[in-house]
């Protein structure tokens, strides 16, 4: 039986960031320590498993088989403590230095971030918050899983059982146009938007794991080129007949800032909820509780507010 | 496996375009595109535009996300044929060939408070910042962007799309920092100030990155030319 008298456990949390970040820097990054640090923990950690744990696969460091293994207990192990040190001390936003990460692929992402950068800041200086406002990100699921990212705000739901979808406000899809477009006004017909040509989003999954206002659209449109990211779309219809779909929510920014036209779609569409989403585990994670209550809080706001 | 497959597949298709001649008229080949660069879904039309007047069968398929994922790979592994960016990709087999020079600006909205013209480099560094994730290590850097992030700006927030920052600086006091070909469209569309950044600082190459493999693949050194040509038509007004 290994002796955990002669482990330092701060070691643990050092091969965590090093297993999920998948480089020194990341790692020091996320555990705000320097990157020396890091390499002085990594040494102390083959010591103590025998084994290289890291090897340098190109520029990133890839675990070893024996990390593998180790990896998902080592990982239950810290959230175990985290969740029953923080019931027990209790979560203090004002003293708190946690770290949290949140995905938004939502096209006003930007913009809540900002928000919720400055409702944390106010209550909680020393909480970090970082985003990722990707379009498209690459596995969320797998991230939020695993506890690099903390919540998304999201209009794919992940349907896996251990994920919690909490709505948070509902959306509806547009279409832009450019204000003098020769053909489009609010008067287009179904038929006569047939005939025009889109600039649409790359796919992010299957068609039957999209939401079904946009499943339904899908079956409509032409699109001449795909793009990675959604706000390319605007900016494009801004300077071309292409027309695109956007949710209401970028609405008023669309209109007021790029001066296009926002038109309701002429179809029978259902709304398109946007979801805060988090992994079950989280469930008594007392911090992760609070930054749910303060996403709920001003993410609901936003859209009854200025959004909408 | 499909690394391997596609590798095959593409043997294939160079030594028979080799031996057949590449017929731009006919072709019906297929080419994926990476265009990191925030004016990436403009230039997506203009070179479809090109690529349909002449070689309607060719389809162009563009991936225009700010910050790939393992750009290199797929280059290398010919998921990817062009790229079309400012990071050059240093490894021995990638062609790096310049099509034109960019240059870093400050943007910020129009009746901002304190921003203007005659911005100095103390009064920025007094500002807020909206800034974009770092896609490499400081040290692998285009130099314009490693003299840029050694003024330690203060970033309130970072995003994850170059089209994030125009779009957030024109609704709030925060400042940003974008590619010059970016600029009438800022100017134009978003009603920004596009200011000279109060700093001596190197251009910003803008590279077509291809994998030295595909050297005697003819339809693909037809592409590489009409991306230059295109590419260096629009850098030029």
């Amino acid at each position: 039986m290994f002796d955990l008298r002669n482990l330092d456990l701060n070691l643990l949390t050092v091969f965590e960031a090093v297993y999920e970040a998948g480089s020194i820097n990341d790692a020091a990054d996320r555990l705000d320590l320097s990157p020396s640090a890091i390499k002085q923990a990594r040494s102390r950690l083959r010591a103590s498993f025998g084994d290289q744990l890291f090897v340098r696969s190109g520029k990133a460091l890839s675990p070893t088989p024996t990390a593998k293994a180790t990896y998902p207990v080592i990982k239950q192990a810290l959230e175990a403590f985290r969740t029953s040190l923080g019931e027990a001390v209790g979560f203090d936003g004002s003293t708190s230095r946690r770290h949290f990460r949140l995905c938004i692929p939502h096209p006003m992402g930007a913009f809540y971030a900002l928000d919720l950068q400055n409702a944390v800041t106010a209550v909680a200086p020393g909480i970090v918050l970082t985003f990722d406002t990707v379009s498209r990100p690459v596995n969320l699921e797998g991230s939020l899983r695993d506890g690099f990212v903390d919540v998304a705000i999201d209009w794919l739901p992940v349907g896996l059982d251990p994920f919690v979808n909490r709505k948070l406000f509902e959306d509806r899809m547009v279409i832009v146009a450019r204000k003098n477009h020769p053909r489009i006004s609010s008067a287009a017909t179904i038929e006569s938007l047939g005939k025009e040509r889109f600039i649409g989003l790359h796919r992010r999954r299957g068609i039957d794991h999209v939401p079904l206002a946009l499943q339904k659209l899908d079956l409509h449109f032409h699109e001449a080129v795909r793009v990675s990211e959604l706000l390319e779309i605007p900016m494009v219809v801004a300077s071309t007949d292409l027309l695109g779909l956007m949710p209401l929510s970028m609405g008023p920014l669309i209109e007021e800032r790029l001066g296009l036209q926002v038109l309701a779609i002429p179809l029978e569409l259902p709304a398109l909820p946007i979801y805060m989403i988090w992994h079950e585990s989280r469930r008594s994670d007392a911090a992760h509780a609070w930054l749910r209550e303060v996403v709920a809080k001003e993410v609901g706001r936003i859209p009854g507010g200025k959004a909408q | 496996m499909y690394a391997v497959i596609n590798q095959a597949l593409q043997a294939l298709r160079t030594s028979l375009a080799e031996a057949a001649g590449f017929d731009p008229a006919r072709s019906r080949r297929h080419f994926r595109l990476s265009i990191p660069h925030p004016m990436g879904p403009f230039y997506a039309l203009d070179l479809r535009r090109a690529v349909a007047a002449i070689a309607p069968g060719v389809v162009a398929a563009f991936d225009t996300v700010s910050r790939p994922v393992n750009l290199e790979e797929a280059l290398r592994d010919g998921v990817v044929d062009v790229a079309i960016d400012w990071l050059p990709v240093e490894l021995d087999p990638f062609v790096n060939k310049k099509i034109f020079e960019d240059r870093m600006v400050l943007v910020a909205r129009k009746n901002h408070p304190r921003v203007g013209l005659d911005v100095t480099i103390e009064g920025l560094r007094k500002e807020e910042f909206i800034g974009l994730h770092r896609r490499r290590e400081p040290s692998h850097a285009p130099q314009a962007l490693k003299e840029l992030h050694s003024q330690y700006f203060h970033e309130v927030v970072q995003v994850s799309e170059l089209l994030e920052i125009p779009t957030v600086v024109a609704s709030t006091d925060l400042l940003g920092l974008m590619p010059s070909s970016m600029g009438p469209f800022m100017e134009a569309r978003l009603g920004l100030h596009v200011l000279a950044i109060p700093l001596e600082l190197p251009a910003l190459p803008i590279y077509l990155i291809w994998h030295e493999t595909r050297r005697n693949d003819a339809a693909h050194s037809w592409l590489r030319e009409v991306v230059a040509a295109e590419l260096g038509r629009i850098a030029k007004g």
